[in-house]
């Protein structure tokens, strides 16, 4: 064991919060009483980065200057997920009539090993536990490599870092999905939705959630993820989710990733999405992060194959008090990959938008092509926006664009539409909306698109609100 | 249906309309004509209600009614049509839903039931074969990527869609191909009707030998400073706005029926 992990609670460092205090007891506790595992290194990897409880990112921290956890200092969250037996339990979802195969999650509530079998799954996809998968020869090799490749050092990781010290005990939620050589897998739809409605229960949930992708050289897989806001009326404790998300692209793989949140302003979401591209890969990526209280995306996109394309985009709206901050890396390794980031913000009441995109194109990384571009729009007074695209280039024969706007919506367009019989509120509506939708438009799925442009108009901030702000 | 008195208009703190006064029935036709920089842009957009355009004096009545004192969706509303000089790209918005909006949005207005996309897409239909415009201007976003000749028919097909009772025709036919100007300005003849009245703002008489107006008034430093029937734009172009300038608007005794200039 770890000199880290036998630390007591009582020497904690000075400034964690109990947030951390209270994650650090409980991951102790399953240390106490875990069996051995292939996990272990890993775990204790992380345990030693945590060093003590961990910290809580600050504002003197680099990548988290405008990305305020203060709300969550004081939360005392429960991390030991009980197992749900009801995960497939049919539910509605933000994406309806997807053609996919669907699996319904609920956060706060571990996946039972029975969801991971649902009779949708095309041959070729498997879903796997954690511990059977790194029991399968050559699965694991890939696997411990997504592990081993980890950043657990520092206090702007500590979110991943308590991600994997819960590996393979019951605080974590590790969900496997394989794709054979050359199979398209198709659609697989992931639906959380919100902790278990009980006005009783006052439970304040963490959840430790992995989802572990693993593209065989040729498979193809679109993932639809979703996250259902609470039911309308119900107030709901705090929920935190932080899920890591890692991909292994093998060569000529293709996954398309469709994301969509609508969380409610007491859900908080941790997201670290790490994909590592072989030769001639594809990674799509298209989030739309419509909900909400502090939403953290960090990306990155390691293309370590030639030829491969990552092409990220994403919609966000932010209103009330909510932050949405998206870190993003494209890590240019191999020669001759393509990427694209092409990010659009909608910021009204007091909400705070950030963007940290980089792009690096190493020494030998010739021939590569590079798009950023972050676009945003700042509906009220009070509203900030953050934005930060970098470009980094130590290679030969790059072609490489990037740019960033903050703005108003454009008086013109306001007053043609105006001038057709639209009221103001409707005008800015609709131009506000039309900023969104150009991200969705890039969907070839003419329904899939459809219902995000509802979604879209419904997240939009109160502009009648806005407009006085604005006057 | 439409009588602007003595309107001065700044733009920008400097003063372009210089006490205009124009009267125009339903029925009629009327072009206004003028050098570069007599205003003629500004009283469309005085009239549409474009924000930064400040009336300093005057009036403009509209069916009776102080049209300055509407907003620009509620004069849209009441049957006031604009067609811009430089249509708008607003991309992300599609054309039929952006149409079927300011329609039906005019017809809540006036208490009028809404269309569904069936009914609004037969009316669509119809216009569109009066236009000869392709169904597949409808699917695009308002605009974007339009060339000039399609951005100005898309004016016409949004005037032909929403009815107005007064409509002004800023620069139609400006970055027009002659063909296209044909296309345009049959589309506009096709819109006349005794209930409706349009405003044709125009640099050339070129135009006008498509649509032939009932009323020709020159625009000068502001104000109307000669009216005539359509043969003033043709005495017009063979002699140059410098001939009014040199008292050539004695030539021309106003017409019966306009007070503009008068």
């Amino acid at each position: 064991m770890s000199q880290a992990s036998q630390a007591s609670p009582a020497s904690q460092t000075r400034d964690s919060s109990s947030l951390t205090s209270a994650w650090w007891q409980q991951l102790q506790a399953h240390q106490a009483n875990s069996q051995p595992s292939p996990l272990d290194e890993f775990r204790h990897a992380a345990l030693d980065a945590l060093d003590g409880a961990g910290r809580l990112p600050g504002r003197k921290d680099e990548h988290w200057k405008y990305f305020s956890l203060q709300a969550l200092e004081t939360l005392q969250p429960e991390l030991n997920l009980p197992l749900n037996a009801l995960v497939t339990e049919q539910q509605p979802s933000l994406l309806a009539n997807t053609q996919a195969c669907r699996l319904a999650l609920r956060m706060g509530a571990r996946l039972s090993p029975a969801a991971l079998q649902p009779a949708c799954l095309p041959a070729g996809l498997r879903l796997l536990g954690l511990e059977e998968a790194v029991r399968e020869e050559p699965l694991s090799v890939v696997i411990r490599e997504l592990l081993a490749r980890e950043q657990l050092q520092g206090a702007g990781r500590v979110f991943q870092a308590m991600n994997t010290a819960a590996l393979g005990t019951p605080l974590d939620n590790t969900m496997v999905v394989h794709v054979a050589q050359g199979v398209d897998a198709g659609r697989l739809q992931l639906d959380w939705l919100p902790a278990q409605a009980d006005a009783a229960d006052a439970t304040v949930w963490l959840e430790n959630a992995r989802l572990i992708i693993v593209l065989e050289p040729g498979a193809r897989l679109q993932l639809l993820e979703s996250f259902s806001p609470a039911e309308s009326g119900q107030e709901r404790p705090p929920a935190i989710l932080n899920q890591v998300t890692q991909v292994q692209l093998s060569e000529n793989a293709l996954f398309d990733h469709l994301r969509v949140q609508m969380a409610g302003v007491n859900q908080h979401l941790f997201l670290t999405g790490q994909v590592y591209q072989g030769t001639g890969s594809e990674f799509r990526y298209t989030g739309f992060e419509l909900g909400g209280g502090l939403v953290r995306n960090e990306l990155l996109c390691r293309l370590d194959g030639s030829a491969a394309r990552s092409d990220l985009a994403a919609a966000f709206i932010g209103k009330g008090e909510s932050c949405v901050d998206h870190h993003v890396l494209v890590d240019h390794v191999a020669p001759a990959c393509t990427s694209a980031q092409n990010f659009r913000g909608v910021l009204g009441d007091r909400s705070r938008g950030v963007f940290n995109g980089k792009a690096l194109i190493r020494p030998g990384a010739d021939g590569s092509s590079v798009r950023q571009s972050n676009a945003n729009l700042l509906l009220s007074d009070l509203a900030e926006m953050n934005t930060k695209p970098e470009l980094e280039i130590y290679a030969d024969e790059v072609e490489a664009s990037h740019g960033a706007t903050v703005g108003q919506l454009d008086e013109a367009a306001l007053f043609y539409l105006q001038s057709r019989g639209l009221g103001e509120d409707d005008a800015r509506r609709i131009l506000t909306g039309a900023f969104c939708r150009a991200i969705g438009a890039r969907l070839a799925d003419r329904k899939l698109v459809e219902q995000i442009e509802v979604l879209l108009d419904a997240a939009m901030p109160a502009l009648a609100e806005l407009g006085e702000e604005a006057a | 249906m439409l009588e602007i008195k003595n309107l001065h208009a700044k733009v920008g703190g400097k003063e372009i309309l210089k006490g205009l006064d124009l009267s125009v029935k339903a029925g009629e036709v009327h072009a206004i004509m003028g050098p570069n920089g007599a205003g003629k842009s500004t009283l469309g957009n005085v009239i549409a209600g474009r924000d930064g355009y400040e009336v300093t004096q005057g009036e403009v009545l509209y069916k009776g009614q102080n049209l300055l004192e509407l907003s620009p969706e509620e004069r849209a509303c009441s049957g006031v049509f604009l067609a811009f000089q430089y249509p708008v790209e607003i991309p992300g918005v599609n054309n039929t839903y952006f149409l079927r909006a300011a329609l039906n949005a005019q017809r809540k207005f006036r208490g009028e039931p809404q269309l569904d996309s069936m009914q609004f897409l037969k009316l669509v239909r119809e216009k569109l074969e009066i236009l000869h415009i392709s169904d597949d201007l409808l699917h695009r976003a308002v605009n974007e990527g339009f060339s000039g000749g399609e951005k100005k028919r898309n004016e016409i097909f949004q005037m032909a869609v929403l009815g107005p009772s007064l409509a002004v025709l800023d620069e139609t036919d400006s970055g027009l191909d002659i063909d296209a100007l044909r296309m345009v300005a049959e589309g506009v003849n096709r819109l006349r009707s005794e209930d409706r009245a349009i405003i044709v703002i125009t640099h050339y008489q070129r135009l006008l030998d498509h649509i032939v107006p009932d009323f020709v008034h020159v625009l000068a430093d502001g104000r109307i400073s000669a009216s005539g029937g359509a043969d003033l734009a043709i005495k017009l172009e063979e002699r140059g706005y410098t001939w009014l300038a040199q008292g050539g608007i004695a030539a021309v005794p106003a017409p019966a029926g306009s007070r503009a200039g008068a």
